[in-house]
């Protein structure tokens, strides 16, 4: 914090996590609009009169005024401006919620992210309208990508960089992107990918979202969309994502017909 | 990491030395939860002043309640005896399980008096940031206990907490037990007793208007 910073500021924020503290405060991450992700301390949240109790969940879209503090800054006020309530009683949208907090959290570290403010924001808002879950996470994982230096080629290929045909496009995960015909031997560890699966993905990178949300995508489709899109991000952020399991889970006995027993 | 201004707590310069016995105890105080380096080095030193026979009691509690604490089989609570007493009481009733997050909020449950059905400790939330995924906790456990018991349950209510992964920890099982054709429900939220509606969050507010009730 430099020295001209004011002792006393006003923000929006959007809640990403929260960790235990000393006595009853709680460590909230926090990502704002100028900061971007940074960890504050909410001083006896766990009482239960606490006025900050319930402003600070995970997801929560707040106002804050903090205190500028030694080392990390203290959450004085929290009002909400929205928790998403529609997100909050579905699972899919839940789990979905849960999932782009924390790619969120894994792509960046302190002081770093303001621009996936805004970005998270809408991305927020869409979930809980219950728009075209598809177009959502993976327009926002596209974004998160782009914003973050890690755009993934989706019509060149990543090693001679030419444009590629949809049909004769192969996939690379480590390559972050497509490998075409000629160089398939000489990239390791290439997979196959549906033109179906890549044209659906070059929509979620390049369409306005009000367009790619149009695209009808079926159970099959959205498997495969996610088979891709988490293992990408879990390669570029270089760690596992946990999210991105529960949500596959999730999606997949959604598929299953009511009333079966699962083991 | 330190909270506000503060000294370090026996630092290297400390005359005991980085590995004293006394920096151990302060260590080991100070990873306790919600034990600061202050507090921590406040009880160490407690115990330091205090008579041999004093710490000697505190050193058998420690060790014996992880001897001697097994969890229940059947509700995965923290107990003497496998099944629990809770379980083993034949005059609780065998159609509610109450499922809860920690074994501290069965003892929550229970001084209310109000709940005489069984229990499931589900010994955490999922929590994927934190890297706690629905594997790490007891719910493989909750649901053989539901299939097994052949529906002699006729409600499972799930009372995580009200916070978003308690939520999204309650909505999970929702999706498993309703595959077992059993009822679900969820603890009622509202505003509670000593609180004002003025600083309530809007979430807590909706919520309470939602589930208002006629007097
Ligand atoms: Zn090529
Ligand atoms: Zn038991």
């Amino acid at each position: 914090m430099n020295a001209r910073a004011p002792r006393v500021y006003s923000t929006q924020a959007i809640v990403i996590g929260q960790r235990e503290f000393v006595e009853a405060a709680k460590i909230i991450t926090i990502l704002t609009p100028d900061i971007g992700k940074q960890d504050s301390v909410a001083k006896g949240i766990l009482k239960p009169k606490s006025r900050l109790a319930g402003h600070l969940e995970p997801g929560t879209y707040c106002d804050l005024e903090l205190a500028v503090g030694k080392n990390l800054d203290i959450i004085r006020e929290a009002q909400t401006i929205s928790r998403f309530r529609a997100s909050q009683q579905n699972l899919m949208r839940l789990t979905t919620l849960v999932y782009v907090l924390e790619l969120v959290d894994k792509y960046t570290v302190d002081g770093t992210g303001s621009d996936l403010f805004e970005p998270l924001l809408v991305t927020l808002k869409r979930l809980d309208i219950g728009e075209n879950l598809s177009a959502v996470v993976h327009g926002f994982e596209l974004m998160l990508l782009e914003i973050t230096g890690f755009r993934p080629s989706l019509n060149q290929c990543v090693n001679c960089l030419s444009d590629v045909n949809s049909v004769q496009a192969n996939w690379s995960q480590d390559g972050g992107g497509i490998v075409c015909g000629q160089c398939v031997s000489l990239v390791p560890n290439t997979s196959l990918i549906e033109p179906k699966v890549l044209k659906v993905l070059r929509a979620y990178q390049s369409w306005p979202y009000e367009e790619s949300a149009r695209i009808t995508i079926d159970s099959y489709l959205e498997a495969q969309l996610s088979k891709i899109m988490h293992g990408l991000m879990k390669a570029f952020a270089e760690r596992d994502i946990k999210s991105a399991d529960l949500l596959e889970e999730v999606s997949w006995r959604k598929e299953l017909p009511e009333g079966r027993v699962i083991s | 990491m330190t909270f506000g201004d503060q000294e370090p707590i026996l630092g290297s310069s400390n005359p005991y030395g980085g590995s004293s016995p006394i920096n151990r105890l302060v260590s080991a105080f100070h990873m306790l939860p919600g034990i600061g380096p202050r507090s921590a080095q406040r009880l160490a030193y407690h115990v330091l002043r205090s008579p041999a026979s004093e710490a000697q009691e505190l050193a058998n509690a420690l060790l014996d309640v992880k001897e001697n604490i097994i969890l229940c089989t059947s509700c995965q609570n923290l107990a003497s005896s496998s099944p629990c007493s809770l379980c083993d009481d034949s005059g609780r009733s065998q159609d509610l399980l109450c499922v809860v997050e920690e074994p501290l909020d069965v003892v929550a449950i229970e001084r209310t008096g109000d709940f005489k059905g069984n229990y499931h400790v589900l010994h955490g939330v999922i929590a994927p940031r934190s890297g706690v995924g629905p594997e790490d906790l007891k719910i493989e456990e909750l649901m053989n206990r539901l299939r097994i018991s052949d529906n002699t349950f006729k409600e499972v209510i799930v009372a995580t907490n009200p916070s978003t992964e308690g939520e999204a920890t309650a909505l999970y099982l929702a999706q498993l037990i309703h595959s077992l054709d059993l009822k679900v429900t969820r603890l009622a939220r509202g505003l509670p007793t000593g609180s004002d509606v003025e600083y309530a969050d809007i979430d807590t507010l909706g919520r309470a208007l939602e589930f208002r009730h006629e007097i």
